[in-house]
This record gives structure tokens, C-alpha cells and sequence, in this order.
């Protein structure tokens, strides 16, 4: 058995720029970097699924960030804007800040698991 | 010397150093390979193939992985004595001589797949006596010639 570094491209499998003509593909086929594995007359294309999971917790964590900034805005901007002046009765600030430090927690936390991606 | 051929592919294993000596003297020069010998563009054949990529001076017909010798039999290849080249096995059309004795030998290294009747040679082992300069034979495996053909 091979294996070989490659590379898939617009459906063509390539390894050293060279195409591999009747190559299976594993996945769904899009452009991605893996690998051709190769015994006898079996082989199969095998992409590497981890940069794309990656770039999924980075849109998650950019969308929280996101969220957190809007809350950061109605708490310390909107409120008190329109209530003229800081919110010191009733729980919106600190609600909106548990919720903000909730979303943080879940920020460290995907960061953390994609520092661990395989 | 003990010459083996299987699947286009010859190997060469010398008793001692005056065998290959004598043996490079009157044909051509073998190269290292593994341990045995072997001809030099043979030695630089892939153990694995995949299509369009070259095979010498062949493109390759399938996606192959495996030993050599398997390469070249999955790429219809075979490597050609008197043009030292790898070549189609279809396109050996050469005949071969056999002569009957205490044992079936012959003047020259066989072509593999050279025709003998209705049959091509499909494998073959030898001895090479250097004394004579003959090549007696252990074992001659035959393939139809229709299998080429279908």
C-alpha cells in the first residue's frame, strides 16, 4: 500500500500537479488538500476534513464576538441613551453582563477545541 | 547465474563476481537491484503506476500499487532485450529457440513473450553457464496467444 500527498481541485485529483484519472473521492468533493491511498488496483482520495471544521469555529466564535459587542452596545449605549442616563434599577446590566461572560465561556471554549483539532 | 523473468521483469543472481563479469562482457551492463541485478531501466521502474504517468518511454494504462514486476504485468509492459527499452508486451514479435538436450536450453536470454507456436512465454527460470555460454532452463510458462487477443 501507497500513500501519496494531494490535492483536489474543480473534481481533479492531483499529486505532484499531476492528475490521478479515476481516483474515487471520499467526501463530499470539494477543493482540499489529503492524501491518495493506493494498494493494488484500489485507491481512494481521502481529504483532510480538519481545516474545514477549523474555519467553521472560527465563523461561530466570530459570530459570538459578534453578539457580545451588540450587548456591550445596548448595555453601556442604547440603555442608558435612552433611559438619559445609567440603568441603576432593575436587572438589565447585570443580566446583559451574565450573558455576555456566558458567551466569552463559549468563545474560550471553541478556541481551546480548535487548538486541539487532529 | 540464476536468471529469473516474470511479468516483463529480469532478475539476474550472480554465483560469484566472474559471473556477472563474463556475463556483462558479452551483452550489456546490469545494475544493482535488491539482491540480485537486473537491467538499468528496469531498476528505475516504479512500484507503483497511475494513469498517464510515464512507464520509460510508455504512459501508464491503470492505477496500480504494488511490486514492480506486478506494475509492468498490470501496464501490459515488458521490457524489450533488443531495444533496452520497456515496451507493450503486444509488441514483441519475436520467436523463440529452444533447443532439446539433457535439458531445454538456449543460445540467448529469452524475450519474454516471444511466440513459441500458438503460445508466448510467460515466465521462464534459467541457469547461465558460463562455460558455454548457454542458457539452461529450470522452468517455461506459457500463456495462450488468444489471451492477447482477448
Amino acid at each position: 500500500m501507497r500513500v501519496f500527498s494531494a490535492s483536489l481541485f474543480n473534481g481533479v485529483v492531483m499529486i505532484d500537479n499531476k492528475p490521478v484519472p479515476s481516483c474515487p473521492i471520499l467526501g463530499q468533493g470539494g477543493n482540499s488538500e489529503g492524501v491518495v491511498v493506493i494498494s493494488k488496483d484500489e485507491l481512494a482520495y481521502i481529504p483532510n476534513t480538519t481545516p474545514d471544521l477549523s474555519d467553521n469555529i472560527t465563523q461561530v466564535v466570530n459570530a459570538f464576538n459578534s453578539i457580545v459587542s451588540a450587548l456591550n452596545a445596548i448595555s453601556s449605549g442604547v440603555l442608558p441613551e435612552n433611559g438619559g442616563g445609567a440603568i441603576t434599577t432593575g436587572g438589565f446590566a447585570s443580566g446583559i453582563s451574565e450573558g455576555v461572560s456566558g458567551i466569552n465561556n463559549a468563545i474560550s471554549a471553541l478556541n481551546e477545541l480548535k487548538g486541539r483539532l487532529k | 547465474m540464476k536468471i529469473t523473468g516474470e511479468n516483463g521483469f529480469y532478475k539476474f543472481y550472480p554465483d560469484d563476481a566472474g559471473d556477472l563479469e563474463v556475463w556483462e562482457s558479452l551483452n550489456t551492463k546490469l545494475t544493482p537491484y535488491g539482491d540480485c541485478y537486473t537491467f538499468p531501466e528496469l531498476a528505475e521502474v516504479e512500484d507503483y503506476s497511475f494513469i498517464g504517468w510515464p512507464i520509460g518511454l510508455n504512459l501508464a494504462t491503470t492505477n496500480y500499487a504494488g511490486t514492480p514486476d506486478e506494475v509492468l504485468r498490470e501496464n501490459n509492459l515488458t521490457y524489450s532485450i533488443s531495444l533496452k527499452s520497456i515496451v507493450n508486451k503486444n509488441l514483441i514479435i519475436s520467436f523463440l529457440t529452444l533447443y532439446d538436450g539433457i535439458t531445454t536450453n538456449s543460445a540467448e536470454l529469452p524475450q519474454l513473450y516471444s511466440i513459441n507456436g500458438f503460445e508466448r512465454l510467460k515466465a521462464f527460470s534459467c541457469y547461465w553457464d558460463k562455460g558455454f555460454n548457454i542458457y539452461k532452463f529450470e522452468r517455461l510458462d506459457y500463456e495462450s496467444i488468444l489471451s492477447f487477443i482477448i
